[in-house]
């Protein structure tokens, strides 16, 4: 198995299809299964465990969104009908949260930098600190947590909150700010930028990207030509439809998890 | 030979500070030095050291006067980043600044960034895995290396790139003894074969004093350059052998154990170790108790069947290289940490953290979120319903002093002692400290031990993980070595650390087994 | 690079759950059928049904709909044409406005993003002609017989907005004769474009009154009431172009498809949980 990493612009353009297909649909089938397929790709290109937390606390995240999202029907007149159309924008929206946490634990935010045309550097390399704030804000809430227990400080309530947020958000920010410098130090921006190794497109990032422009193409053709119903309907609530066709698009976008993994 | 960084009439004071951190300063540094910058937490170094790149000001703000010059440049005219090809910075934590994710990539960072042709990158990528003995590594995430080895990847990547200067933030801090060597011997290199020019900040001088050539002690933000043996002799505080030196009135001091052993050959030998009753503490009651205890960390089984008895009135030293499952021991004996398998016992009872056991982590920083140390202090107090003030604990490290003032504006060295602080006032049975030196000043660290000793006298007992010999020498009533997560060693001080090669006290490889500390052998010669 | 694909599809394919992918891929062909099997029909059942027109601009499509209450909104119109005749639709406005039809439209909820052009709303008078709405589709009330029409284009009222083509209530819901007669379900009944014998009478009715409830009206049976590929290929007739006559599939409950959307979660779940616990074994002995 090649042991090169993969292509990062294959996993761009993974996140923007899984991504465009939730969008163009809110048909539960096919959103959660894109649940299932992020968990799968994660699962398959997963590295550590500190990756692991930040997809944990996306997934978390995605639930309390289409939780929100679904508590927002309160604020018309509440009926099956309206409480399930909610529901239906939530999940769509806490989709595009897993398929965002998928990309965030298998990508290295900071080769996506490298690749950022020159004048893109400064927000590029911005974009990167704070992707990569998350799993590290997750692993420092675990350890204020457990050093503020070290000497008996209990967090629960909203009492204990600064005890939690003040050391967390403050190591974040120290950390980020000390990356940032180092890199200025170390000469990021400064001229013109070479490439120590060119980075072909492997087979495995041809197939991360392909399938998942073919997943994508599909959605969009049953969107414009209608041929499938993308948007269940809620009055009255039917069982939403699962296309033969669109399943196999979705399992496309699966294809990550089973191919390209580099061995550490 | 030419300077290859100067500082002229240098004062720097940060944004709401209240004096400057570094005044009025000269130097001059000759190409091809091996410089260390020496002197109490707090003093200027790391200051001096940013200013060296530019960071000072230029990231940080602040009033700025004098100049600062690199090669030639003025730091003031050029961003950090245009000084890149001649000055390189390794900060205290290398973790912290790496950029990627493989060594290989990471070493040819600096050089991309500088436009370097891949041919020429390949060749220096090549040239500086094998300066630092690192070629095994280049495949390898930097997120799975060991202390040692990302200190020596974050070295090679700043030395990847070609500066004329490298400077380094005290970069043994996170290595066990054997690391520190592997890395001082590398700059070594770089200096001798490789015309190199270095500035390192450390406090640990017993593992730095012998292989520089130039020093420059700071005190209150002044500094004063000589040799090692001027600058060093006149802190007050050097490496053990020196501080020995002083007291015996040798001359010239001596900076290393071959020094001392020649100084020492003249004169009397120092008769038989005594056995320190203070130090040996009687075996009482058992505070803590481990059976069979077994734990994993991220994924790895780190400790395999593990047995200690903690006793009352024992400060116990935990030893090992960097990864041998020190921390983790220490975060089971304080229940934070689930054992796979196994018994621990605190009193007879599983330990309630912060109540049978306070444990400082090696992150001092993540506990702090007071706007006050005494608040700080206060905090942990109130949270086990103690109605008294902070200032005994405070004092009890010797900091009271610091009581008003807020804790991010301290230096490294004073946060980790606020903490520590701040787990004291836990009063806890069993007080664990992981890593307590780290950053600390020779004078903080007396204070340090003297707070540790005290709290053991009571009654209670004292763990503290930690890769400074030279404290476990000072402190510890008894020692215990770990490796591939078992025990190897344990007992008497001066016979585990005389017995050992890697962990043996400068005291220890002057005289012998059972010599760790100099006053012992001033008192034993007089 | 040709080597690259070679070695990771062989490695691919020896994966189990690459398998599971492969089993999958090999049913799809037998599932097809089931899931796009025609769904029983309603169309010969009595009770009250309305026809509506859309006209995208480059097409028109009628849809013969069955009510499901007396009287519906014209939003609820559409819904239930989109059940029965597998017509994609759009509302914005929080479900008050129709933003898109038959694909045609703006995404999203503000009906107006194409501006000037829009979905016209028009009421059928029953004989060909057409009135411009007076209100909106949620408001406005459709009953049996009645005739409603949507035409895409640019236009701020009747008088500059395009119509539908004439049609009548007949050239879309066609009455049967009698009960006794034709009670044939569509799906038996594939006469392309001629409508059964004695079916049609004169389209002489007005739209909106209520039926007489001695007729019963079906959709015309003018294809095979197969799925969503015949709404495509429907036959051309009188001014129209009918859909399928589909059968409301609310209550058929979940399809096969739904089933196969099932099992290839469960091997997604299954083979990610797989992987952790694989790798993490790994890790531990290293």
């Amino acid at each position: 198995m090649d042991r090169r990493p993969v292509h990062p612009m294959a996993w761009i353009v993974w996140a923007t299809s899984a991504g465009f297909v939730a969008f163009v649909t809110t048909d539960p089938v096919y959103l959660l299964l894109l649940w299932a397929v992020s968990w799968f790709v994660y699962a398959g290109h997963r590295v550590d465990a500190e990756h692991a937390r930040s997809f944990r606390l996306f997934l978390t995240g995605a639930m309390v969104a289409v939780a929100l999202r679904t508590a927002l029907v309160f604020f018309g007149t509440v009926s099956a009908a309206n409480t399930t159309f909610s529901f239906l924008e939530g999940l769509r929206l806490g989709t595009i949260l897993v398929i965002f946490g998928t990309f965030n634990a298998v990508t290295d935010p900071f080769g996506l930098v490298r690749m950022a045309p020159r004048h893109f550097h400064e927000p590029a390399l911005a974009a990167a600190l704070a992707l990569s704030i998350a799993p590290r804000t997750v692993a420092g809430v675990g350890r204020v947590r457990d050093a503020q227990r070290m000497r008996g400080i209990r967090i629960h309530g909203a009492r204990a909150l600064p005890a939690l947020a003040v050391p967390v958000l403050e190591r974040g920010m120290e950390e980020a700010h000390t990356l940032a410098e180092s890199m200025d130090a170390r000469g990021h921006g400064a001229g013109r930028r070479s490439r120590y190794r060119p980075q072909p497109w492997t087979g495995a990032a041809i197939l991360i990207a392909v399938p998942a422009i073919a997943a994508a193409a599909t959605f969009l053709a049953a969107s414009v030509g209608g041929w499938a119903v993308l948007h269940p309907q809620t009055s009255p609530i039917v069982w939403p439809e699962a296309d033969p066709l669109l399943l196999a698009g979705i399992g496309l976008l699966a294809v990550p998890g089973v191919v390209g993994r580099p061995e550490r | 030979m030419s300077d290859v960084l100067r500082f002229d009439a240098v004062t720097y004071v940060y944004p709401e500070g209240a004096r400057p951190a570094i005044e009025d300063v000269d130097l001059a540094i000759a190409e091809g030095s091996f410089a260390l910058a020496v002197g109490p937490t707090g003093s200027g170094k790391s200051t001096l050291l940013r200013a060296s790149n530019g960071l000072v000001p230029q990231f940080t703000g602040g009033t700025f006067t004098g100049r600062v010059s690199v090669d030639g440049r003025d730091t003031l005219a050029h961003a950090p980043r245009r000084l890149a090809d001649v000055v390189a910075f390794v900060p205290q934590d290398p973790g912290a600044s790496f950029v990627l994710d493989r060594v290989e990539d990471e070493l040819a960072y600096g050089m991309e960034n500088l436009g370097v042709d891949p041919v020429h990158m390949r060749r220096r990528v090549e040239e500086t895995l094998d300066l630092l003995d690192l070629p095994g590594l280049r495949d390898r995430s930097v997120r799975t290396l060991s202390g040692g080895e990302r200190q020596r990847v974050a070295i090679a990547a700043a030395l990847a790139a070609g500066p004329r200067i490298l400077v380094l933030d005290e970069p043994t801090s996170q290595l066990d003894p054997q690391g520190a060597e592997d890395v001082m011997a590398a700059l070594q290199r770089l200096v001798h074969d490789h015309g190199m020019t270095v500035l390192l900040a450390e406090h640990r001088l017993e593992r730095v004093a012998g292989w520089v050539d130039v020093a420059i002690g700071f005190d209150h933000g002044r500094v004063r350059s000589g040799t090692p043996a001027d600058v060093i002799g006149h802190l007050g505080s050097g490496p053990p052998v020196t501080r020995l030196g002083q007291m015996l009135g040798w001359d010239p001091l001596p900076l290393t154990v071959r020094a001392a052993r020649a100084a020492a050959a003249g004169g009397p030998r120092p008769a038989l170790p005594p056995r320190d009753p203070a130090r040996n503490g009687h075996r009482h009651g058992v505070v803590a108790e481990v059976r069979g205890l077994r734990a994993s960390y991220a994924e790895t089984t780190v400790l395999r069947g593990l047995d200690l008895d903690v006793h009352e009135g024992e400060v116990l030293a935990v030893m090992g290289r960097n990864g041998a499952g020190k921390s983790t021991l220490l975060r089971v004996l304080a229940g934070i940490h689930e054992p796979s398998a196994g018994q621990v016992q605190i009193l007879g009872a599983k330990p309630r953290p912060g109540v049978d056991v306070g444990l400082c982590p090696q992150e001092a920083d993540e506990l702090l979120f007071s706007d006050s140390v005494e608040h700080e202090v206060r905090a942990t107090l109130v949270a086990r319903g103690e109605a008294g003030g902070a200032g005994p604990w405070l004092a009890a490290l010797g900091i009271a002093g610091l009581a008003a003032r807020h804790p991010r504006d301290l230096s490294a060295g004073q946060r980790l002692l606020v903490a520590t602080a701040a787990v004291a006032a836990t009063d806890a049975p069993l007080l664990a400290l992981d890593e307590p030196t780290r950053g600390l000043d020779p004078a903080s660290k007396e204070r340090l031990i003297g707070f540790v000793r005290a709290h053991a006298l009571g009654g209670r007992a004292a763990v503290v993980a930690t890769h400074d010999v030279e404290l476990a020498a000072a402190v510890a009533t008894r020692v215990v070595i770990l490796a591939g997560g078992e025990v190897i060693a344990d007992g008497d001080p001066g016979a585990v650390l005389g017995d050992s090669r890697v962990f043996a006290p400068q005291m220890t490889r002057v005289f012998g087994p059972g010599w760790l500390t100099p006053d012992q052998v001033v008192e034993a010669l007089t | 690079m040709g080597d690259d694909v070679s070695t990771v599809a062989t490695t691919v394919l020896r994966r189990p759950v690459a398998a599971a992918f492969a089993v999958l891929a090999a049913l799809m062909p037998v599932t097809w059928p089931a899931v796009t099997e025609a769904s029983p029909a309603c169309a010969a059942e009595s009770g009250p049904h309305a026809a509506l027109v859309i006209d995208t601009g480059a097409g028109v499509r009628s849809f013969c709909v069955a009510l499901d209450a007396t009287t519906v909104s014209g939003i609820h119109l559409i819904e239930l044409a989109g059940a029965q005749g597998h017509l994609s639709y759009g509302f914005g406005s929080g479900g008050q406005a129709v933003c898109r039809l038959a694909g045609v439209g703006p995404q999203g909820d503000d009906c107006f993003a194409d501006y000037p052009q829009y979905w016209g709303y028009w009421h059928g008078d029953g004989h060909g002609g057409w009135t411009w709405s007076s209100s909106g589709a949620a408001s406005a009330r459709v009953g049996d017989g009645a005739l409603d029409g949507w035409v895409w284009g640019s236009g701020d009222s009747g008088a500059s907005h395009p119509k539908p083509p004439p049609t009548a209530i007949d050239d879309v819901c066609v009455p049967e004769a009698t009960p006794a007669t034709s009670p044939s379900p569509s799906r038996a009944t594939h006469a392309a474009a001629v409508p059964s014998a004695g079916a049609r009478s004169s389209a002489s009715k007005a739209s909106s009154s209520p039926s007489d409830p001695g007729t019963n009206r079906s959709a015309k049976p003018s294809n095979d009431g197969i799925g969503r590929t015949s709404a495509l290929a429907g036959t051309p007739t009188a001014g129209a172009l009918a859909a399928a006559p589909g059968p409301p599939p609310a209550s058929a409950g979940p399809g096969p498809g739904l089933l196969v959307a099932l099992a290839l979660g469960a091997a997604l779940a299954g083979g990610g949980w797989l992987r952790i616990r694989t790798s993490r074994r790994r890790r531990s002995i290293g």
